[in-house]
């Protein structure tokens, strides 16, 4: 199994690479990527085989990347999220907390209870949880079906208001 | 029309390509941030946070040439920061500004959003819970 993990391109996530390290561990056959986030420290990745990590990818190879995962997990950043769901690619969430200090507040647990309340995407506040259901891989992959004709749905209709408005203004 | 399209890379960007897609307009452009990363932008701005005034302050002659470029008839940003700077430079010229918050702030509008209220020709939210007198609701990318 394929599985991309993304700290997003703002900052590390000590958390997330905990997460990286025990999967990593576990399942010697799967091939995992991580982008782990500006300054995040990638020396303690180097001796697994079975793991690329690079604090960023550029656009290109992350799409690439992200194409060929089983699997996402997430800092519950909106463009894995978007990208995600628009692709029924399945993924999981490890949101940000701020009483950590891994954002400046508490923005990604919001997202996270918002996209699992519409779209039934599992969202985890702790690292043991999360590393659980990514190694029962067959649970991580059985989510909920595509909800392309649902986004098509919300945009078209947001498109119809947008392009009222900007006559408007 | 010609619309000037801002936003940080990552996420506030993925949102604005979206939106792209739903506009009806003539001529776009696109600032955006961490060049490195990718050159799918026209402009590029470094990235900071809201609450680091002075590193946007210091970034306002480049946002005021970039709109002056660009000449655009309205400016669109998903944000963040680097974003809103984009979105104030264009309201001292005088533009068309409308403020899209990310579809991350679910809760309350992200502090960005907040200073756009007050100067933005329009601020958009993408949770129908938050929208107000100022700020409006009128549909959302997910």
């Amino acid at each position: 199994m394929r599985v991309l993990f993304a700290a997003g391109t703002q900052f590390s996530f000590p958390r997330l690479d905990e997460a990286v390290l025990s999967v990593a561990r576990e399942r010697p056959a799967w091939k995992l990527v991580y982008q782990a986030g500006p300054g995040a420290s990638l020396q303690r990745f180097a001796s697994l085989p079975n793991l690329q990590a690079q604090a960023l990818f550029n656009a290109g190879e992350f799409s690439s990347i992200f194409d060929n995962a089983d699997l996402v997990v997430t800092h519950a950043g909106m463009g894995n999220i978007m990208a995600c769901l628009e692709q029924g690619k399945p993924f999981l969430m490890l949101p940000r907390l701020a009483r950590l200090g891994e954002h400046r507040n508490d923005h990604q647990v919001d997202t996270a209870e918002a996209i699992s309340r519409i779209y039934g995407v599992p969202f985890f506040p702790d690292v043991e949880p999360l590393v659980e259901a990514v190694l029962d891989g067959q649970a991580a992959l059985a989510l909920p079906a595509a909800p392309a004709q649902r986004i098509r749905d919300e945009r078209r209709a947001f498109g119809k208001q947008l392009n009222a408005l900007i006559q408007q203004l | 029309m010609k619309v000037l399209f801002a936003a940080s890379f990552g996420g506030h960007w993925a949102q604005l390509k979206r939106l792209t897609e739903l506009l009806a307009c003539d001529e776009r452009e696109f600032v955006s941030t961490a060049r490195e990363q990718h050159q799918s932008a026209d402009y590029y701005l470094d990235d900071f946070s809201v609450r680091e005034l002075w590193r946007g302050v210091r970034q306002l002659p480049r946002a005021l040439s970039i709109v002056r470029k660009s000449r655009p008839d309205l400016i669109i940003s998903t944000g963040a920061a680097p974003g809103l700077l984009v979105l104030f430079a264009g309201f001292l010229l005088g533009k068309k500004t409308l403020w899209v918050d990310s579809i991350a702030n679910s809760r309350r509008l992200s502090l960005s959003g907040r200073v756009a209220k007050l100067f933005a020709s329009q601020v958009l939210t993408q949770w129908p819970e938050l929208a107000t007198g100022r700020v409006r609701y009128l549909g959302r990318l997910l």
